[in-house]
């Protein structure tokens, strides 16, 4: 197939984004008070960015994007159509979270504000879990493209972007630090020049390190689903041929024109048009920026006995950002790496 | 009735609007009514199924249908149809029907087989259900697969989930198109009744293609069907698709080893 990359972009961004917000609200849940409601209302923004964004990329996919409200319609038999409506969906609560975890930050701990974010946080957390799985179906229920035909599909899509969402969120609350002044030196947490309370920070950097041991686990899962996943592609056996789609049972079947000289819509779409050195590197690139080195700096964070510096703190955001940068090699190899059996018919250009 | 909906006779389009208004940008409240889109039907309860029965010894690989297909649609409802760079190196554009050419067997033992390639008009459409607007349906009343144009977003999903390649996404009007087998020539009252058929049929100088109702056990297609014993293509998927392929008499089974 064709990487779309309008698609590759959008699913990119929206992991981003799905695995920032469950790192807000895991923070939210278990992280210690001195995360201030402000900072927790500024990354839960950072998530509805991301995900505006991702929403943006996915606009350019459409040739009448006009029309896109008509896709709501259709949710009782496409995948496509449903996750039109649970992307919104999120989106909103996502605002909604981020909104009120503002409106705690500047008008104080209220009863109401408290409701609203634990709605928004419950309703948050089924709906990631919700896109992830429409946007996994979206490919993993075409039957015909045995490739993307497995449950591993929609997990995968989970794993990856909760890998990349959380790292992102270690990296923004390393970035955040709580500036908790107390009895400490200047310099007791390296890099920073004020006199920390020691008390604070002990909670602050055993929660970041917990982060981090999250995001590292989520990534070792990525790897493993993902792994599993090409596993199973290579061992597939295409169960079309060119034999059932002429319906000749002969074989030595070789094609001598596809019926046309300057391609089509069926030679455009359905071939990446990669060269094999672009298939060998792409791999690589998907390995090394998006599973091992951020297995490498996470472990650093969440097994380091200081407090990121804010020099370490930005290594780990250019960290996220070549993981991000490695999902994306992931999703074009996703597409790239799909077997349309409507290729046995273009075989030949003539 | 308008224009529009006795082509596509769709419940959803039967709202008194002439063919040529835009559709009213109201959303709708929730589903629209289940159109006559419901891919699951499973050619029970349909009493009709119209479509293309091709008889491989006889196409002769001219070409014939896919121009008069080409001319037909883009001049007409479905049109007009890309023409990208005509007369230039790389011709390219839109055409619902194709012509194909295989080699078979080993020389000097060798069948050039022609092969035409066009919508297969499923029973069990996959391209359907997975239209997230409702663009994409099967006519009720007849089985064909049709694409509402005015609904079309241009995703390209169902065009992923056709596993043969019918359908092809117009780089011009972004919509997705196919093979209509000319919808509007069948009930075109401003055409000779002879006429009244897919322009491919009528074009084919040697009647390789034949066209009727399937599902009639009396109709010319179910006996070609049964006498040649008429082959679907890509059986593994399930999707049944409505044309046959009449095959090779001296590539079938029992004909191995004479040729």
């Amino acid at each position: 197939m064709r990487p779309a990359w309008s698609i590759v972009f959008f699913t990119t961004l929206a992991g981003l984004a799905q695995g920032l917000f469950l790192g807000v609200l895991g923070m939210e849940s278990f992280g210690p008070p001195a995360w201030s409601p402000a900072t927790l209302a500024g990354l839960a923004w950072g998530a509805f960015g991301l995900l505006a964004a991702g929403l943006g990329a996915s606009v350019f996919h459409l040739g009448h994007p006009e029309r896109a409200w008509r896709a709501a319609s259709q949710w009782r038999t496409s995948w496509l159509s449903r996750e039109v409506i649970v992307l919104p969906a999120l989106m909103a609560a996502v605002f909604v979270h981020a909104l009120a975890l503002t409106l705690v930050a500047r008008t104080g701990a209220q009863p109401a504000w408290a409701v609203l974010v634990g709605l928004s946080a419950t309703a948050g957390l089924v709906l990631c879990a919700a896109l992830w799985w429409c946007t996994g179906m979206i490919y993993g229920c075409l039957r015909m493209i045995q490739d993307w035909a497995t449950p591993l599909t929609p997990l995968a899509f989970a794993a990856v972007g909760a890998a990349n969402g959380l790292a992102l969120a270690t990296a923004a609350f390393a970035l955040a630090l709580p500036r908790a002044r107390g009895q400490g030196a200047p310099g007791d947490l390296p890099g920073y020049d004020f006199a920390p309370d020691l008390g604070v920070y002990d909670d602050v950097h055993a929660s970041l390190a917990g982060l981090a041991a999250v995001a590292v686990a989520a990534t070792l899962l990525a790897v493993a689903v993902k792994g599993a996943w090409w596993w199973r592609r290579r061992a597939l056996a295409p169960k079309s041929t060119l034999q059932t789609a002429l319906a000749i049972d002969r074989p030595g079947i070789r094609q001598m024109s596809m019926g046309m000289t300057g391609g089509s819509y069926n030679t455009r779409e359905f071939f990446h048009g990669a060269g094999p050195t672009t298939m060998r590197l792409l791999p690589l690139a998907m390995v090394a920026f998006g599973a091992f080195l951020p297995l490498v700096a996470l472990l650093g964070v969440a097994l380091g006995r200081d407090y990121p510096s804010p020099a370490t703190a930005w290594a780990l955001l250019a960290v996220v950002v070549l993981q991000a940068g490695g999902v994306l090699c992931e999703r074009w190899l996703f597409f790239a790496w799909a077997r349309h059996p409507q290729n046995l018919y273009y075989q030949k250009v003539a | 009735m308008s224009f529009l909906s006795q082509l596509f006779g769709r419940p959803a389009l039967a709202r008194s609007v002439p063919a040529s208004a835009p559709a009213p940008a109201r959303p709708t409240p929730g589903p629209a009514p289940r159109p006559a889109s419901a891919p699951v039907d499973g050619g029970a309860g349909r009493t009709k199924q119209l479509a293309l029965v091709i008889d491989l010894d006889v196409c002769v690989g001219c070409h014939a249908c896919v121009t008069n297909c080409k001319q037909w649609n883009t001049s007409g409802q479905a049109g007009p149809l890309a023409d990208l760079n005509p007369y230039g190196a790389g011709p390219s554009g839109t055409f619902f029907n194709r012509v194909q050419t295989y080699e078979v067997g080993v020389f000097p033992e060798t069948q050039t087989v022609h092969f035409p390639k066009s919508c297969l008009h499923c029973e069990d459409p996959p391209c359907v259900p997975v239209c997230p607007t409702g663009a994409s349906y099967k006519r009720e009343a007849d089985g064909i697969v049709l694409v509402d144009a005015d609904k079309c977003i241009g995703c390209g999903y169902c065009a992923w989930a056709c596993p043969y390649g019918a359908r092809e996404l117009d780089p011009s009007s972004r919509v997705m198109t196919k093979c209509t087998l000319c919808v509007d020539r069948l009930e075109n009252e401003g055409l000779p009744p002879a006429e009244r058929q897919p322009a491919c049929v009528l074009a084919c100088p040697t009647s390789a293609r034949l066209f009727g109702d399937v599902h009639d056990p009396e109709s010319e297609v179910s006996r070609a069907i049964a006498e040649r014993g008429g082959r679907s293509l890509m059986p593994e998927w399930e999707t049944r698709p409505a044309n046959r392929y009449l095959p090779r008499r001296a590539l079938r089974d029992d004909a191995e080893g004479r040729g």
